[in-house]
Formats: C-alpha cells, structure tokens, sequence
C-alpha cells in the first residue's frame, strides 16, 4: 500500500521521500510570495543587534562608570588627613554625583561579570548602615563584596561620608585624626573602582566574545540574560526602589519612608537619578539616547520585525508612548523626593503608576512577543 | 483479529523515543534544574501526598525510565517494562503541573496502554479493537488539536504565530519570508487544515500514502522552528501504526535481514467481551475529557479550566507577572516576593496559570505561619498578555488566593477576558476597589 516509503526504505533513506516534499513545499512557499509584500515586518539579525548591544552600549556604559569611580578613587587619593579643604569635599561630591549618573546606564546589564562580581549590589544598596560605616571607619580595615559589608559599601556608604555634615564639617571629620574617616572613604573609592575595573575587563577579554557568539534563543543565551536583567533592574531596582518603597506604594497603609530615597544625605540628587535611569532604560530599549528615532538597532527593531500588530497599535508603538508618558511625569517629581513623597504623594503615586504601566509593557507584553526567545524547557505552547 | 505487527512496530519505535527521551533530559542537566532544583513544585490536584525525590530517589526514577525503556522494547519483557516506565515517567511529571506538556501526556497514556494491551509477537493475531485504539488516540491528538485552532485568534490574527515566525527571519534564503503576514496566516490555516485533515486521512487507505509524507513534513518543520523537544519524532513514529499490516511485516522482514530477531513462542490471544468493553469505556473517556472546558464560561486560553489533558498544542503565547501580597490581622501590607522559592520557569508558569496561582498563595501563607506564626491573607495583582494582545489585569486583585481551593469549580477569580483593565486603569481605581471588597 505505501509503496513510496517502503521503497525508501529499503533504499537506506528513511526520509527519503519526505525531504523531497518539504523542499517541494519550500519552493512552493517561495514562488507563491511576493517577498516586497508584508512590509509591516522586517526581518531583523540577532547577531547584529548583540553586536551593537555590546560594543555601543553595554561596553560603553561600564567603561563609563568605570572612568568616574576611577577618577573618583583619584581625588581620595590625593588627599591627606589634615590638609583636607571644603574645595576638597566639594570636588569630591562631584566626583560622586559623576559615578551615581553614570552608574544608572552600568546598572541595566546586571548578568554574566557584573552578577559574577555582585557589581550592582556592592555599588548601590541603600539604604546604608551608618553605623556600619563608622565601627569600619574606627577598624581601620575593611573588606568590600562580603555579604556583612553590602549595607556599607559602594554610592551610598559614599553619599553619607561626604554628606553627613556640610563641606566643612566633612572636611573637619576627614582632617581628624583618630577618625578613620578618610581612609575608609579611600578604601571605599578604591573598592569600587576595583570593582568596575574588574566588569569591564572581563567583558574586554573574552565575555564580549561569548555574548555576541550566544545568538541562541534558549535561558542562558545572551538574548535571554539580557532581557532577564533589564527586567529585573527596572521593576526591582528601579521602579520599586527609586520611587515604590520611599513614596509608600508598595505598602498597604501607603506610608511614605522618605528615608529610603536614593542618595538621601545629598539630598538634591534623587530626582535626577531617577531620570537618567529612565533616560538609561531608553538607551538600553533604543539602542541609543535618541528614542528611536535612530537605525541604531535596539528592542524596538526587534519587536517591530516580529510584527505584534494583530490586536490595535504596534506594540512598540505603545512602549514608545509610555516610556514618554513616565519621562513626562518623572519631571512633575521635585527633589528633595524625601520630602516630596511625604507633601506631595499624591503626585509620586501618579508617577509610581506610569513607571508600573511601563513594566507591565516591558515584563509582560514584549517578553510576550519574545516569546519562543526566552524558553527554560521545552515548551508545546501550554 | 488482525495482525500484531503495527503494534509490535509502534511499540519498539515508542521504547526507543522514550530511551532518546529520557537520555535527552538527563544530559540537559533537566534532573537538576526541573526535578531536584525547585525548593518547591506544584503537585497535581490529589497528588499533594507524592514526596518529592531526593538525588538517589531522581537517580532511581530517571534509571527506572532507562531500565523500563529497554525491557519494554524487548517482546518477552514488554508489559513490565512499560508498567515500570509508566510509574517512573508519570510520578515525575505529577511532581510539578510547571512542566506539563500535552507530549508527556501523551507519553504516559501510550505508556498505559501498553502495559494492559498485546503488543508482542507472543500473540500473533489481536482483536481489531486494540490496533484500532493506538489509532484512535493519535487521532484524537491531531483532531483535537486541529478543532483548538477554530478559534479567532488563530484564524483571523495569525496569532501567535505571527509573533513566533518573524523570529527566524535572520535565517538564511528562507529568513525574509518569515517576517511576512501572509507567512503566518498560511502556517496558520496549513496547519489547522492537517490537524483536521489528519484523523481521516491516516484512516483512509487510498489517502495515507500521500498524507504521510505531508506529515513528516509538518512535524519536521515544528521539530525546526520551535522548542518543542522530542514530539515530532514521537509522532512522526507512533502514526507508522495507521500503515498496513503488510508494511509492518516487509519491514520487519527487511530488519530480520540485518539482525535475526529472537523467535517467540506465539499464543492466541484471549480476550473476553469485558476487556473490549474496558478498552472502549477508556477510549470514550479520553474523547470526552477534552470536552470539559465546554462546562465554564468565558475564554478556555485565559481562565485554563479545562485546559490540560486536551491536546491544545502550540495553540496561545501567554505571559504574564504576578506579584503576591501578605496583609495580616493588623492590616499591614508587603509584598512577598516569589523568587525565593520558584524557579524561573515555575514562576514563569506560575504567572499565567490561575490554579498555580492558588497553590503559590497556599504556600506563602504557610511560609508566613511556619516563621512567624501569624496568619495572613494573600492576594495577588496579576497581569497578562494572551496572543500578542496588551496585558490586563487577570484575577481578583483584592480576594484572599490562600482560603481558595483548586478543583472543578469555574474560576470565578479570574476576571473575565472582556473587562479590560490597563495598568494605568487600575492604579487609578485601586483604592475605590481595595474597599469595595473590604480589605
């Protein structure tokens, strides 16, 4: 009866006959369609975009970051207890303000050396022990990246050391000696650094290489790690931790805790670093600073080339929209938030709910359309 | 009574799979990551009571599919050895609803039959009925498979496949076209044409011949396109059990030339009017179980009533992100984060399921009492994205997850498809809400 498969067989080609019909098809497919049709979707090369995602991007940022805390460590350096000037200080607070921006593009690409070096959380937990930071002061020593010093270490250890008092007062505190202070600091400056070098010398010799190699499609591909940390970075880091947790929107009572704002001894910077965050997390979407406006390829081309259209706008029509829309409203925030989020949280919790629409997009929607990309097991569509 | 043979052939193919299978999931590292890795898994309704294996126990279960698998390919062991896959196959998928497929279903119903049915050469002739029921499940595989596409999103958007085809527009030759509509919605109704063309046309003497080939093409092109594991194979094999008697028997011919086959001594198979009963009572109940969705209102896709068991096969892209919250007797709030005791793709699952929702909260309300000894309630905001649509609110977001129970009940908590609540929507109305249901 099936005598086409039994010949096959017997001819040592089991699929003999099979291959030729799905070439069949192939070439049916093709003559039937007119490939300048369909224009809504473009196609779109994996290994392009990892390309340019790290050398435009990702290596840019670290080198970045890893210059400002570099220069950073480089003021402490030139100090010396008892000579120490409010000119100092004030240099140095620069030099903090400088790393804390550049920080919020580094923080975005939290996987392979930076999750090997635990860069993001001995850069940025807050909020800080002070009196941590002060017994580590006294010790006289003091080791960076275990699990006791987190809540010491990094942005803000710094921000409290060069805040605590104004320019004088923090001068007099380094100048004293006995008081550990400027040591520690140095010691902090030089941690940090240490660290930032580490990531971006790690991604210069060989993850790079292994990144952009990776254009697979399975958990562990740079795809896959790439948008797990963009996601868990906004939602968790930056969403929640900037504005969720000191304007009272992820408790029940809605209490603000204004103490729990970013670079909260500063105290004028919270708004901007939230801003640049966002600017930052437009960067990483686009693949540059100009919103997409640009052929630099980014998140946005991908979703473009796979063509959610099907039910309304364009999906990353909608991204685009709501990434403005919380732009816009981050600008209704005031610093100091610590103060805003207790006088105005009214306000802060419409900014909350414009940065959450714009997770949701992000975690929920576009990891959607993803979808086949990120899978953990195989997967028959349930 | 017919020939064995086609059962004989399906049974080996099938052993052989489940050995690929089996090896397959082991070098993954599947073991660790699906089976001994999860703090905590999600257990089938009524198999709460299964205690989750330690190393030796996964070492003995995963050796027990190795050792099931071998003695089920070889005749004189074939019924043990299926019974011994079976136990060993189903108990680690009832471990944990997050790694349901329809295909290992599939596997542990194949698995079951052939421990209580002839496939040997022991019994040269069997009744007609037991042929007919191996063909009687592929078919309904593909039937049902093919009525889940009648839908319109699968018709009328191309969806999801519009979402999954574009992404392998960066292949070479082929590449561009997978970015276009016309590609999707061709796939689309390709496909929903052979899963209902299938059952008839594997039937049908005159139309196999031609069929066949068609199929392998189609499970080929799924096999390239998609995670989809080993199914392809398994049914790019199983469905040679449609093919005649006569093509079994060349074929085993041809194989006894290269390697004798060891003789069996051949019995007539007995098989009492309540055997032929039993095996079409169980074939009616596996045709009407799919059907049970039938019994809840709104869209099968997004409550999932009904939906396992059912051969619902790369039918719907859904993702979605839950975030739990505990509120105890003070009426104090937090957020309980889930990560701490899910796997990525158990949370990943999780977010989409609404029975694996009720079991996380269940669970977190014991991780509570168990540390603090205070009871709390749990409830979830959940958000979800059904074939490329935007995400909207899922379930209930003020209703206590931790007091629900997962059974035969509609899912009453999961907020019906239609009423549409955007992110922006609900930040704005969740205190009128929060109140309206008194928490």
């Amino acid at each position: 009866m099936i005598v086409n498969n039994n010949t096959t067989l017997n001819a040592g080609l089991p699929f003999g006959g099979p291959a030729f019909a799905f070439f069949g098809f192939a070439l049916l497919v093709l003559s039937g369609c007119d490939p300048d049709k369909g224009t809504e979707s473009t196609d779109f090369d994996r290994s392009a975009y990892l390309i340019h995602t790290a050398d435009e991007l990702i290596v840019p940022s670290y080198e970045e970051f890893a210059s400002d805390a570099s220069n950073l460590y480089d003021v402490f350096v030139g100090l010396e207890s008892g000579t120490v000037t409010s000119e100092n200080v004030i240099a140095l607070r620069e030099g903090l303000r400088t790393a804390n921006i550049s920080w919020q593009q580094a923080q975005l690409f939290d996987f392979g050396p930076a999750i090997t070096r635990a860069l993001l959380v001995t850069t940025n937990t807050y909020p800080t022990d002070t009196s941590e930071i002060v017994a580590a002061c006294f010790a006289g020593s003091w080791t960076g990246g275990l699990p006791a010093t987190l809540n010491s270490s990094g942005l803000p250890a710094m921000d409290w050391m060069l805040f605590k008092g104004d320019e004088t007062e923090v001068a007099d505190w380094f100048n004293e000696s006995g008081s550990g202070a400027l040591a520690h600091a140095l010691r902090l400056a030089e941690f940090m650094r240490n660290e930032a070098d580490a990531v971006l010398n790690s991604w210069n010799t060989d993850y790079r290489d292994e990144f952009v190699a990776s254009t697979g499609t399975e958990m562990g591909s740079s795809m896959g790690e790439f948008l797990n940390a963009f996601n868990r970075v906004f939602e968790g880091n930056i969403r929640k931790q900037k504005l969720g947790l000191p304007n009272g929107a992820m408790t029940f009572s809605q209490t603000p805790q204004p103490s729990l704002v970013e670079a909260p001894y500063a105290g004028n910077w919270s708004v901007d670093l939230l801003a640049e965050s966002l600017r930052a997390a437009a960067r990483a979407y686009f693949g540059d600073g100009e919103n997409g406006s640009t052929q630099a390829l980014g998140l946005d081309d991908y979703l473009k080339s796979l063509g959610n259209v099907e039910f309304g706008e364009g999906l990353h029509e909608d991204i685009s929209a709501q990434l403005a829309s919380a732009q816009t409203a981050v600008l209704l925030l005031e610093d100091p938030l610590a103060e805003f989020v207790v006088n105005q949280q009214a306000t802060s919790l419409e900014v909350y709910a414009e940065l959450q629409a714009l997770v949701v997009l992000w975690k929920v929607d576009m990891m959607s359309s993803l979808g086949v990309l990120i899978t953990y097991f195989d997967n028959d569509g349930d | 009574m017919q020939s064995v043979v086609p059962l004989v052939t399906l049974r080996r193919c099938f052993a052989l799979l489940v050995l690929f299978s089996t090896a397959r999931f082991v070098l993954n590292g599947w073991v660790q990551t699906q089976v001994l890795d999860p703090v905590w898994t999600f257990p089938f309704d009524g198999f709460e009571w299964l205690p989750r294996p330690n190393f030796w126990g996964a070492a003995s279960l995963f050796l027990g599919m190795f050792v099931g698998g071998v003695l089920m390919f070889r005749d004189q062991t074939a019924r043990v050895g299926s019974l011994v896959f079976f136990l060993c196959f189903t108990y680690v998928e009832l471990l944990d609803k997050s790694n349901y497929l329809n295909h290992y279903y599939f596997v542990s119903l194949v698995a079951f039959m052939l421990i209580w049915l002839p496939t040997t050469r022991h019994t040269p002739e069997v009744p007609r009925v037991v042929v007919f029921s191996f063909r009687f499940i592929l078919a309904l595989v593909y039937g049902y498979a093919g009525l889940g596409k009648l839908n319109a999103d699968w018709m009328f958007h191309a969806q999801p496949l519009a979402m999954w085809l574009p992404q392998h527009s960066a292949l070479p030759v082929v590449g561009p076209m997978f970015a276009m509509r016309e590609m999707a919605f061709l796939f689309s109704w390709a496909g929903m044409a052979f899963d209902l063309v299938a059952p008839f046309a594997l039937f049908s003497d005159r139309f196999r011949p031609y069929f066949y080939p068609v199929l392998v093409t189609f499970h080929v092109l799924t096999w390239l396109l998609f995670p989809i594991g080993v199914f392809p194979w398994v049914m790019i094999a199983c469905t040679t059990v449609f093919f005649t008697d006569a093509w079994h028997e060349r074929l085993w011919s041809n194989v006894s030339k290269l390697m004798p086959l060891v003789k069996v001594e051949s019995r007539i198979c007995h098989w009492p009017g309540w055997k032929g009963l039993t095996l079409a009572a169980f074939l009616v109940v596996q045709a009407a179980f799919p059907w049970r969705h039938l019994a809840y209102d709104g869209s099968v896709f997004w409550h999932e009533a009904g939906y396992r068991f059912g051969w619902r096969v790369m039918l719907m892209e859904k993702a979605g992100w839950a975030t739990f919250f505990i509120q105890n007797e003070q009426g104090e709030e937090r957020e309980f984060a889930t990560g701490t005791f899910l796997t990525p793709n158990q949370e990943k699952m999780m977010s989409t399921q609404p029975d694996l929702m009720i079991q996380t909260a269940k669970h977190i309300r014991q991780i509570w009492e168990d540390a603090y000894g205070e009871q709390v309630r749990v409830r979830a905001e959940v958000w979800a994205s059904l074939n490329g649509r935007r995400s909207q609110l899922m379930v209930d977001p003020f209703l206590d997850f931790a007091a629900l129970e997962n059974g035969w009940a509609p899912r009453k908590f999961v907020l019906p498809m239609d009423s549409v609540i955007r992110p922006l929507e609900f930040e704005a109305m969740k205190d009128s809400i929060r109140h309206a249901h008194g928490w």
